[in-house]
Protein backbone atom coordinates (compact mmCIF):
# COMPACT_ATOMS: atom_id res chain seq x y z
CA UNK A 1 0.00 0.00 0.00
CA UNK A 2 1.47 3.14 -1.09
CA UNK A 3 -0.08 5.95 1.18
CA UNK A 4 -0.25 9.50 -0.75
CA UNK A 5 -2.79 12.86 -1.16
CA UNK A 6 -2.91 15.88 -1.69
CA UNK A 7 -1.62 18.01 1.01
CA UNK A 8 -4.61 21.31 1.04
CA UNK A 9 -3.36 23.59 3.92
CA UNK A 10 -4.80 23.42 7.05
CA UNK A 11 -8.06 26.26 7.95
CA UNK A 12 -5.65 28.06 10.56
CA UNK A 13 -2.38 27.82 8.32
CA UNK A 14 -1.85 31.83 7.70
CA UNK A 15 0.24 30.82 4.92
CA UNK A 16 -2.36 28.69 2.53
CA UNK A 17 -3.03 31.62 -0.19
CA UNK A 18 0.31 30.18 -1.28
CA UNK A 19 -0.48 26.46 -1.17
CA UNK A 20 0.53 24.81 -4.34
CA UNK A 21 0.47 21.15 -5.37
CA UNK A 22 0.54 18.85 -8.17
CA UNK A 23 0.33 15.30 -9.44
CA UNK A 24 2.73 15.33 -12.41
CA UNK A 25 3.52 11.48 -14.67
CA UNK A 26 6.16 11.92 -17.85
CA UNK A 27 6.05 9.10 -20.10
CA UNK A 28 8.67 7.88 -22.39
CA UNK A 29 7.60 5.55 -25.49
CA UNK A 30 11.14 4.33 -26.92
CA UNK A 31 9.96 3.65 -29.93
CA UNK A 32 8.65 6.16 -31.42
CA UNK A 33 10.65 9.00 -29.17
CA UNK A 34 7.11 10.50 -27.78
CA UNK A 35 7.59 12.34 -24.59
CA UNK A 36 4.67 13.49 -22.78
CA UNK A 37 4.18 15.41 -19.59
CA UNK A 38 0.96 14.97 -17.72
CA UNK A 39 0.10 17.38 -14.82
CA UNK A 40 -2.90 18.52 -12.77
CA UNK A 41 -2.32 21.23 -10.05
CA UNK A 42 -3.76 23.36 -7.51
CA UNK A 43 -2.56 26.97 -6.94
CA UNK A 44 -4.32 29.09 -4.16
CA UNK A 45 -6.36 28.61 -1.21
CA UNK A 46 -9.58 26.39 -1.46
CA UNK A 47 -11.93 28.72 -0.61
CA UNK A 48 -10.44 32.01 -2.49
CA UNK A 49 -12.49 32.29 -5.67
CA UNK A 50 -9.20 33.48 -7.79
CA UNK A 51 -7.40 30.21 -7.07
CA UNK A 52 -6.97 27.98 -9.61
CA UNK A 53 -6.81 24.43 -11.00
CA UNK A 54 -4.29 23.85 -13.98
CA UNK A 55 -4.77 21.06 -16.14
CA UNK A 56 -2.20 20.26 -18.63
CA UNK A 57 -1.06 17.97 -21.36
CA UNK A 58 2.00 18.43 -23.74
CA UNK A 59 3.39 15.70 -26.36
CA UNK A 60 6.17 16.07 -27.86
CA UNK A 61 6.84 13.66 -31.56
CA UNK A 62 10.11 14.01 -33.00
CA UNK A 63 8.84 14.51 -36.31
CA UNK A 64 5.69 16.04 -35.91
CA UNK A 65 6.19 18.31 -32.87
CA UNK A 66 4.02 19.13 -29.67
CA UNK A 67 0.36 18.78 -29.24
CA UNK A 68 -1.83 19.62 -25.98
CA UNK A 69 -2.56 22.47 -23.77
CA UNK A 70 -2.35 24.07 -20.48
CA UNK A 71 -6.68 24.59 -19.36
CA UNK A 72 -7.24 27.07 -16.54
CA UNK A 73 -9.94 26.89 -14.16
CA UNK A 74 -11.70 27.87 -10.48
CA UNK A 75 -11.77 25.28 -8.31
CA UNK A 76 -15.10 25.47 -8.85
CA UNK A 77 -14.99 23.77 -12.13
CA UNK A 78 -12.53 20.72 -11.01
CA UNK A 79 -13.14 18.09 -9.15
CA UNK A 80 -10.85 16.67 -6.74
CA UNK A 81 -10.35 13.54 -4.53
CA UNK A 82 -8.00 12.62 -2.04
CA UNK A 83 -5.28 12.16 -4.75
CA UNK A 84 -6.83 12.94 -7.76
CA UNK A 85 -7.17 16.60 -10.14
CA UNK A 86 -9.69 16.46 -12.74
CA UNK A 87 -11.14 18.76 -15.25
CA UNK A 88 -12.84 18.44 -18.17
CA UNK A 89 -10.22 17.99 -20.83
CA UNK A 90 -7.69 15.91 -18.32
CA UNK A 91 -7.44 14.28 -15.35
CA UNK A 92 -4.55 12.25 -13.39
CA UNK A 93 -5.46 10.28 -10.49
CA UNK A 94 -2.89 8.64 -7.94
CA UNK A 95 -5.00 5.16 -6.63
CA UNK A 96 -4.02 4.05 -3.30
CA UNK A 97 -1.68 1.33 -4.87
CA UNK A 98 -0.03 3.66 -6.49
CA UNK A 99 -1.05 3.33 -9.94
CA UNK A 100 -1.48 6.68 -11.59
CA UNK A 101 -4.07 6.86 -14.53
CA UNK A 102 -4.49 10.21 -16.90
CA UNK A 103 -6.91 10.89 -19.15
CA UNK A 104 -6.72 13.98 -21.53
CA UNK A 105 -9.09 14.89 -24.14
CA UNK A 106 -8.00 17.89 -26.21
CA UNK A 107 -9.39 17.71 -29.80
CA UNK A 108 -8.07 21.25 -30.80
CA UNK A 109 -4.76 20.67 -29.96
CA UNK A 110 -4.93 17.53 -31.67
CA UNK A 111 -4.29 15.23 -28.26
CA UNK A 112 -5.87 12.24 -26.53
CA UNK A 113 -4.71 10.08 -24.02
CA UNK A 114 -5.57 7.19 -21.48
CA UNK A 115 -2.62 6.22 -20.08
CA UNK A 116 -2.42 3.76 -16.64
CA UNK A 117 1.29 3.50 -15.42
CA UNK A 118 2.24 0.80 -12.28
CA UNK A 119 5.07 1.59 -10.34
CA UNK A 120 8.32 -1.08 -10.71
CA UNK A 121 10.57 1.30 -8.23
CA UNK A 122 10.26 2.37 -4.53
CA UNK A 123 9.15 5.76 -4.00
CA UNK A 124 11.61 8.52 -3.76
CA UNK A 125 10.42 10.42 -0.60
CA UNK A 126 11.47 14.15 0.25
CA UNK A 127 8.66 14.89 2.53
CA UNK A 128 10.66 17.14 4.51
CA UNK A 129 9.94 20.51 3.55
CA UNK A 130 12.87 22.30 1.56
CA UNK A 131 13.12 25.89 2.19
CA UNK A 132 12.29 27.84 -1.21
CA UNK A 133 11.78 31.39 -1.33
CA UNK A 134 9.57 32.77 1.27
CA UNK A 135 8.55 29.27 1.71
CA UNK A 136 9.04 25.86 1.27
CA UNK A 137 8.61 22.84 -1.21
CA UNK A 138 8.07 19.54 -0.48
CA UNK A 139 7.97 16.31 -2.88
CA UNK A 140 7.64 12.53 -3.20
CA UNK A 141 8.48 10.83 -6.92
CA UNK A 142 8.56 7.14 -7.95
CA UNK A 143 11.01 7.35 -10.23
CA UNK A 144 9.66 4.33 -12.94
CA UNK A 145 6.86 3.25 -13.72
CA UNK A 146 5.42 0.70 -16.53
CA UNK A 147 2.98 2.02 -18.83
CA UNK A 148 -0.29 0.90 -20.91
CA UNK A 149 -2.77 2.74 -22.85
CA UNK A 150 -2.04 5.34 -26.09
CA UNK A 151 -1.46 8.72 -26.66
CA UNK A 152 -3.47 10.04 -29.84
CA UNK A 153 -1.85 12.51 -31.75
CA UNK A 154 -4.26 14.01 -34.02
CA UNK A 155 -5.32 10.84 -36.11
CA UNK A 156 -2.32 9.02 -35.16
CA UNK A 157 -1.84 6.11 -32.59
CA UNK A 158 1.11 5.86 -30.04
CA UNK A 159 0.85 2.28 -27.75
CA UNK A 160 2.92 2.73 -25.24
CA UNK A 161 3.48 -0.95 -24.31
CA UNK A 162 6.97 -0.46 -24.95
CA UNK A 163 7.11 3.24 -22.72
CA UNK A 164 8.02 3.95 -19.68
CA UNK A 165 6.76 6.67 -17.10
CA UNK A 166 8.24 9.16 -14.33
CA UNK A 167 5.81 9.85 -11.65
CA UNK A 168 5.69 12.80 -8.66
CA UNK A 169 3.87 14.59 -6.26
CA UNK A 170 5.26 18.04 -5.02
CA UNK A 171 3.63 20.50 -2.65
CA UNK A 172 4.47 23.69 -0.50
CA UNK A 173 3.75 27.49 -0.22
CA UNK A 174 5.54 30.12 -2.65
CA UNK A 175 4.18 32.46 -4.69
CA UNK A 176 4.68 32.39 -8.89
CA UNK A 177 7.04 35.42 -9.61
CA UNK A 178 9.00 35.60 -6.33
CA UNK A 179 13.27 34.84 -6.67
CA UNK A 180 12.69 31.28 -7.00
CA UNK A 181 13.57 28.70 -9.63
CA UNK A 182 14.90 25.37 -10.28
CA UNK A 183 16.66 22.65 -12.13
CA UNK A 184 14.78 19.18 -12.26
CA UNK A 185 15.55 16.24 -14.76
CA UNK A 186 14.46 12.81 -15.31
CA UNK A 187 15.99 10.46 -17.68
CA UNK A 188 14.61 6.92 -18.70
CA UNK A 189 16.70 4.56 -20.57
CA UNK A 190 15.34 2.24 -23.12
CA UNK A 191 14.80 -1.53 -22.52
CA UNK A 192 14.29 -1.20 -18.58
CA UNK A 193 17.86 -0.09 -17.64
CA UNK A 194 18.06 2.71 -15.02
CA UNK A 195 16.55 5.96 -14.33
CA UNK A 196 18.03 9.02 -13.23
CA UNK A 197 16.26 12.02 -11.27
CA UNK A 198 18.62 14.93 -10.88
CA UNK A 199 17.29 17.77 -8.80
CA UNK A 200 17.73 21.35 -7.31
CA UNK A 201 16.29 24.75 -6.20
CA UNK A 202 17.72 27.87 -7.50
CA UNK A 203 17.09 31.31 -7.79
CA UNK A 204 15.47 33.15 -10.54
CA UNK A 205 18.65 33.94 -12.48
CA UNK A 206 19.67 30.45 -11.46
CA UNK A 207 23.04 32.20 -10.75
CA UNK A 208 22.46 30.91 -7.09
CA UNK A 209 21.82 27.04 -6.73
CA UNK A 210 21.75 24.66 -4.54
CA UNK A 211 23.29 21.70 -4.32
CA UNK A 212 21.98 19.20 -6.65
CA UNK A 213 21.21 15.70 -6.06
CA UNK A 214 20.93 12.60 -8.27
CA UNK A 215 19.19 9.42 -7.82
CA UNK A 216 19.77 6.41 -9.98
CA UNK A 217 17.26 3.95 -9.97
CA UNK A 218 17.80 -0.18 -11.10
CA UNK A 219 14.32 -1.41 -12.03
CA UNK A 220 15.22 -4.92 -11.63
CA UNK A 221 15.51 -5.29 -7.52
CA UNK A 222 12.87 -2.22 -7.33
CA UNK A 223 15.19 -0.38 -4.75
CA UNK A 224 17.02 2.63 -4.84
CA UNK A 225 20.61 1.99 -6.06
CA UNK A 226 22.42 5.13 -5.67
CA UNK A 227 21.72 8.46 -4.22
CA UNK A 228 24.62 11.35 -4.73
CA UNK A 229 24.29 14.66 -3.16
CA UNK A 230 26.14 17.93 -2.08
CA UNK A 231 29.76 17.85 -3.19
CA UNK A 232 29.20 14.20 -4.96
CA UNK A 233 27.08 15.94 -7.86
CA UNK A 234 28.41 18.35 -10.41
CA UNK A 235 25.29 19.36 -12.98
CA UNK A 236 26.21 21.86 -15.77
CA UNK A 237 24.23 23.56 -17.76
CA UNK A 238 25.26 24.99 -21.29
CA UNK A 239 24.64 26.68 -24.52
CA UNK A 240 21.41 28.49 -25.43
CA UNK A 241 18.67 26.47 -26.76
CA UNK A 242 17.75 28.41 -29.74
CA UNK A 243 14.18 26.86 -31.06
CA UNK A 244 11.25 28.09 -30.86
CA UNK A 245 8.86 27.38 -27.51
CA UNK A 246 5.63 26.26 -27.31
CA UNK A 247 3.88 28.06 -25.08
CA UNK A 248 0.71 27.84 -22.77
CA UNK A 249 -1.55 29.33 -21.79
CA UNK A 250 -1.82 31.15 -24.98
CA UNK A 251 -3.21 34.78 -23.42
CA UNK A 252 -0.39 34.74 -21.33
CA UNK A 253 1.97 34.01 -23.91
CA UNK A 254 0.80 36.83 -25.42
CA UNK A 255 1.03 39.25 -22.55
CA UNK A 256 4.97 37.53 -22.08
CA UNK A 257 6.12 37.94 -25.70
CA UNK A 258 9.84 38.43 -24.57
CA UNK A 259 9.68 35.29 -22.46
CA UNK A 260 9.64 33.06 -25.57
CA UNK A 261 13.48 33.80 -25.70
CA UNK A 262 14.54 32.98 -22.08
CA UNK A 263 17.70 31.52 -21.55
CA UNK A 264 17.89 27.62 -22.05
CA UNK A 265 20.78 25.68 -22.20
CA UNK A 266 21.17 23.13 -25.04
CA UNK A 267 23.08 20.84 -23.01
CA UNK A 268 22.98 19.57 -19.86
CA UNK A 269 25.94 16.98 -18.11
CA UNK A 270 26.15 15.86 -15.18
CA UNK A 271 29.04 13.72 -13.18
CA UNK A 272 28.32 12.43 -9.16
CA UNK A 273 30.84 9.58 -7.60
CA UNK A 274 30.81 8.64 -3.68
CA UNK A 275 34.12 7.25 -4.02
CA UNK A 276 32.69 3.72 -4.67
CA UNK A 277 30.66 3.88 -7.77
CA UNK A 278 30.56 7.09 -10.74
CA UNK A 279 27.55 8.42 -13.20
CA UNK A 280 28.24 10.51 -16.11
CA UNK A 281 25.33 11.83 -18.44
CA UNK A 282 24.74 13.70 -20.94
CA UNK A 283 21.59 15.18 -22.16
CA UNK A 284 20.33 17.22 -25.43
CA UNK A 285 17.12 18.36 -25.85
CA UNK A 286 15.49 18.50 -29.16
CA UNK A 287 12.30 20.47 -28.40
CA UNK A 288 11.11 23.06 -25.17
CA UNK A 289 7.76 23.89 -24.13
CA UNK A 290 6.64 26.88 -21.60
CA UNK A 291 4.29 26.17 -19.20
CA UNK A 292 3.38 30.29 -17.80
CA UNK A 293 2.07 30.18 -14.26
CA UNK A 294 0.33 33.36 -12.61
CA UNK A 295 0.21 33.76 -8.87
CA UNK A 296 -4.06 33.56 -8.24
CA UNK A 297 -3.40 36.72 -5.76
CA UNK A 298 -0.96 38.36 -6.77
CA UNK A 299 0.75 39.95 -9.65
CA UNK A 300 3.66 37.48 -10.38
CA UNK A 301 4.74 35.38 -13.07
CA UNK A 302 6.96 31.84 -13.09
CA UNK A 303 7.99 30.49 -16.27
CA UNK A 304 8.10 26.35 -16.63
CA UNK A 305 10.78 25.57 -19.15
CA UNK A 306 10.44 21.45 -20.11
CA UNK A 307 13.22 20.38 -22.98
CA UNK A 308 12.50 17.05 -24.06
CA UNK A 309 15.31 15.20 -25.51
CA UNK A 310 17.98 12.05 -25.66
CA UNK A 311 20.80 11.25 -23.10
CA UNK A 312 23.56 8.63 -22.64
CA UNK A 313 24.75 7.71 -19.36
CA UNK A 314 27.69 5.91 -18.22
CA UNK A 315 28.34 4.63 -14.47
CA UNK A 316 30.65 1.79 -12.93
CA UNK A 317 30.08 0.11 -9.87
CA UNK A 318 32.97 -1.81 -8.00
CA UNK A 319 34.87 -1.74 -11.17
CA UNK A 320 31.54 -2.39 -13.41
CA UNK A 321 30.97 -0.76 -16.49
CA UNK A 322 27.48 0.00 -17.62
CA UNK A 323 25.92 2.01 -20.28
CA UNK A 324 22.44 3.29 -20.80
CA UNK A 325 20.66 5.70 -23.36
CA UNK A 326 17.15 7.21 -23.48
CA UNK A 327 14.58 9.99 -23.88
CA UNK A 328 14.70 12.95 -20.58
CA UNK A 329 12.64 15.72 -19.65
CA UNK A 330 14.93 18.72 -17.80
CA UNK A 331 12.68 21.63 -16.22
CA UNK A 332 14.39 25.00 -15.86
CA UNK A 333 11.97 27.03 -13.97
CA UNK A 334 12.40 30.67 -13.67
CA UNK B 1 -9.53 17.25 0.48
CA UNK B 2 -13.93 16.92 -0.14
CA UNK B 3 -14.75 16.15 -3.61
CA UNK B 4 -16.34 19.05 -5.45
CA UNK B 5 -18.40 18.71 -8.18
CA UNK B 6 -17.91 19.37 -11.70
CA UNK B 7 -19.52 23.11 -12.52
CA UNK B 8 -22.53 23.09 -14.56
CA UNK B 9 -21.67 24.30 -18.28
CA UNK B 10 -24.87 25.87 -19.48
CA UNK B 11 -24.69 27.43 -23.17
CA UNK B 12 -23.42 30.59 -22.71
CA UNK B 13 -26.09 33.78 -24.28
CA UNK B 14 -25.06 35.51 -27.78
CA UNK B 15 -23.85 38.73 -27.42
CA UNK B 16 -22.53 41.03 -29.32
CA UNK B 17 -18.35 42.76 -29.47
CA UNK B 18 -19.89 45.65 -27.70
CA UNK B 19 -21.24 43.20 -25.18
CA UNK B 20 -17.85 41.74 -24.42
CA UNK B 21 -15.95 44.25 -24.08
CA UNK B 22 -18.45 46.25 -21.60
CA UNK B 23 -18.49 42.83 -19.87
CA UNK B 24 -14.55 42.79 -19.70
CA UNK B 25 -14.44 46.53 -18.26
CA UNK B 26 -16.69 45.58 -15.96
CA UNK B 27 -15.03 42.57 -14.45
CA UNK B 28 -11.85 44.52 -14.49
CA UNK B 29 -13.52 47.51 -12.04
CA UNK B 30 -15.40 45.30 -10.14
CA UNK B 31 -12.32 43.22 -8.95
CA UNK B 32 -9.25 45.46 -9.51
CA UNK B 33 -10.05 49.01 -9.29
CA UNK B 34 -6.18 49.16 -10.04
CA UNK B 35 -6.08 47.39 -13.09
CA UNK B 36 -9.02 49.66 -14.58
CA UNK B 37 -7.65 53.12 -13.06
CA UNK B 38 -4.70 52.65 -15.04
CA UNK B 39 -6.10 51.40 -18.51
CA UNK B 40 -8.14 54.67 -17.92
CA UNK B 41 -4.67 56.48 -17.46
CA UNK B 42 -3.14 54.82 -20.23
CA UNK B 43 -6.15 55.64 -22.58
CA UNK B 44 -6.79 59.19 -20.99
CA UNK B 45 -9.32 60.77 -23.94
CA UNK B 46 -8.66 58.71 -26.61
CA UNK B 47 -10.96 56.65 -28.52
CA UNK B 48 -9.92 53.21 -30.06
CA UNK B 49 -12.04 51.83 -32.81
CA UNK B 50 -12.26 48.19 -32.41
CA UNK B 51 -13.24 45.64 -35.33
CA UNK B 52 -13.51 42.24 -35.04
CA UNK B 53 -14.87 40.40 -38.51
CA UNK B 54 -17.40 42.54 -39.68
CA UNK B 55 -18.53 44.23 -36.10
CA UNK B 56 -16.64 47.24 -35.08
CA UNK B 57 -17.59 49.66 -32.02
CA UNK B 58 -15.89 52.80 -30.44
CA UNK B 59 -14.25 52.33 -27.16
CA UNK B 60 -13.42 55.33 -24.52
CA UNK B 61 -13.24 56.02 -21.15
CA UNK B 62 -14.63 59.75 -21.37
CA UNK B 63 -14.24 61.20 -17.60
CA UNK B 64 -13.26 58.28 -16.87
CA UNK B 65 -16.93 56.32 -17.38
CA UNK B 66 -16.70 53.37 -20.28
CA UNK B 67 -18.69 54.81 -23.82
CA UNK B 68 -19.04 51.65 -26.47
CA UNK B 69 -21.18 52.92 -29.38
CA UNK B 70 -21.50 52.54 -32.81
CA UNK B 71 -18.44 54.23 -34.38
CA UNK B 72 -18.66 57.85 -35.48
CA UNK B 73 -17.69 59.81 -38.24
CA UNK B 74 -14.96 61.44 -37.08
CA UNK B 75 -11.55 59.65 -37.17
CA UNK B 76 -10.76 57.39 -33.92
CA UNK B 77 -7.11 57.68 -32.29
CA UNK B 78 -6.60 54.45 -33.46
CA UNK B 79 -7.44 51.18 -34.50
CA UNK B 80 -8.17 47.48 -33.34
CA UNK B 81 -8.41 44.85 -36.05
CA UNK B 82 -8.92 41.24 -35.61
CA UNK B 83 -11.09 38.05 -36.12
CA UNK B 84 -12.13 35.14 -34.08
CA UNK B 85 -10.59 32.73 -35.40
CA UNK B 86 -7.55 34.96 -34.73
CA UNK B 87 -8.63 35.57 -30.94
CA UNK B 88 -9.04 31.94 -30.28
CA UNK B 89 -5.55 30.89 -32.24
CA UNK B 90 -4.10 33.27 -29.61
CA UNK B 91 -6.25 32.64 -26.51
CA UNK B 92 -5.14 28.40 -27.76
CA UNK B 93 -1.80 29.12 -28.17
CA UNK B 94 -1.61 28.16 -31.55
CA UNK B 95 -0.65 31.50 -32.80
CA UNK B 96 2.00 34.04 -30.84
CA UNK B 97 1.21 37.93 -31.36
CA UNK B 98 4.25 38.95 -33.15
CA UNK B 99 2.90 36.13 -35.98
CA UNK B 100 -0.58 37.56 -35.64
CA UNK B 101 0.89 41.06 -36.39
CA UNK B 102 3.13 39.99 -39.24
CA UNK B 103 0.57 37.74 -40.78
CA UNK B 104 -1.74 40.39 -40.90
CA UNK B 105 -4.12 38.90 -38.68
CA UNK B 106 -4.11 41.47 -36.23
CA UNK B 107 -3.68 44.71 -36.80
CA UNK B 108 -3.12 47.93 -34.45
CA UNK B 109 -3.04 51.43 -36.63
CA UNK B 110 -2.53 54.94 -35.50
CA UNK B 111 0.24 56.90 -34.25
CA UNK B 112 3.07 55.80 -32.41
CA UNK B 113 1.90 56.66 -29.48
CA UNK B 114 -1.98 56.05 -29.64
CA UNK B 115 -0.56 52.33 -31.07
CA UNK B 116 1.68 51.79 -27.54
CA UNK B 117 -1.16 52.86 -25.28
CA UNK B 118 -3.63 50.46 -26.83
CA UNK B 119 -1.17 47.80 -26.51
CA UNK B 120 -0.71 48.66 -22.99
CA UNK B 121 -3.86 48.51 -22.05
CA UNK B 122 -4.71 45.13 -23.64
CA UNK B 123 -1.41 44.26 -21.73
CA UNK B 124 -3.47 45.29 -18.71
CA UNK B 125 -6.82 43.92 -19.31
CA UNK B 126 -4.49 40.06 -20.11
CA UNK B 127 -2.54 40.23 -16.75
CA UNK B 128 -6.09 41.58 -14.84
CA UNK B 129 -7.46 38.17 -16.23
CA UNK B 130 -4.95 36.22 -14.71
CA UNK B 131 -6.42 36.85 -11.35
CA UNK B 132 -9.74 37.42 -12.21
CA UNK B 133 -12.09 33.75 -12.51
CA UNK B 134 -14.59 36.06 -14.47
CA UNK B 135 -12.56 37.43 -16.80
CA UNK B 136 -11.94 33.90 -18.09
CA UNK B 137 -15.27 32.58 -18.03
CA UNK B 138 -16.10 35.45 -20.72
CA UNK B 139 -13.26 34.05 -22.71
CA UNK B 140 -15.24 30.51 -22.47
CA UNK B 141 -18.14 32.32 -23.15
CA UNK B 142 -16.90 34.05 -26.25
CA UNK B 143 -15.33 30.38 -27.37
CA UNK B 144 -18.57 28.44 -26.94
CA UNK B 145 -20.38 31.38 -28.11
CA UNK B 146 -23.79 29.86 -30.13
CA UNK B 147 -23.81 32.63 -32.26
CA UNK B 148 -20.76 32.37 -33.70
CA UNK B 149 -19.09 29.89 -35.71
CA UNK B 150 -17.43 27.33 -33.43
CA UNK B 151 -13.91 27.16 -32.93
CA UNK B 152 -12.09 25.47 -36.32
CA UNK B 153 -9.96 22.62 -35.98
CA UNK B 154 -6.47 22.74 -36.67
CA UNK B 155 -5.37 22.00 -39.99
CA UNK B 156 -2.11 20.47 -39.77
CA UNK B 157 -2.09 17.67 -37.67
CA UNK B 158 0.07 18.99 -35.23
CA UNK B 159 1.42 22.82 -34.23
CA UNK B 160 1.12 25.99 -35.86
CA UNK B 161 -2.50 26.45 -37.60
CA UNK B 162 -1.84 29.72 -39.28
CA UNK B 163 1.25 29.92 -42.14
CA UNK B 164 2.66 33.50 -41.79
CA UNK B 165 2.21 35.25 -45.29
CA UNK B 166 4.14 38.21 -44.04
CA UNK B 167 3.36 41.65 -44.62
CA UNK B 168 6.77 43.29 -43.93
CA UNK B 169 6.24 45.86 -46.74
CA UNK B 170 10.49 45.45 -47.52
CA UNK B 171 13.29 43.35 -47.29
CA UNK B 172 14.84 46.23 -44.90
CA UNK B 173 11.70 46.21 -42.81
CA UNK B 174 12.07 42.31 -42.21
CA UNK B 175 16.06 42.79 -41.87
CA UNK B 176 15.18 45.47 -38.94
CA UNK B 177 12.67 42.62 -37.29
CA UNK B 178 15.10 39.73 -37.33
CA UNK B 179 18.14 42.26 -36.25
CA UNK B 180 15.16 43.38 -33.37
CA UNK B 181 14.83 39.64 -32.62
CA UNK B 182 10.87 40.01 -33.57
CA UNK B 183 10.40 37.84 -36.16
CA UNK B 184 9.13 34.03 -34.79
Amino acid sequence: MIADALRPPPLLDPTRARYKDWLHLNVFDHVSGVAGLFNGSLHGAPEDDRSCVIGAALVHHPAQGWAGQAHVSAYAGAALGVSSVALPSMAIVVEPQGMVRVSATMPRDALSAQIVARPTSEPLNVEHPLPFGDGWIAWRAVPSLSVDGAITLGTHGVPLALASAYHDHNWGRWRWGDDIGWEWGVFASSEGGPVFVVSRTTDRAHTSRHPAQLTLITTDDRRLRRLYFGAQVELGTSGRFEQRLHRVPGALAALHENARRVHLPDRVAIAASDGWSRVELAFVPRAGAQLIASEPTHRGYSFINELVGSFTARWSEVGQEHEARGLGVFEWVC
Amino acid sequence: MGMLSHAEEATPPCRSLGEYVRLLLREVERHDPLARARIAAVVGRRRAWITLDAETVEVSLRNGRLSVRKPVSRAPSGEGRTSRVCTLDLLDAHIEVTEAVLSGALELTGSLDDVTRMSMAIEVLIDASARIPAMRRLADDFRNDPCREAPEMPLHLFGHRVRLGLTASSAAELSLLERLGLLP
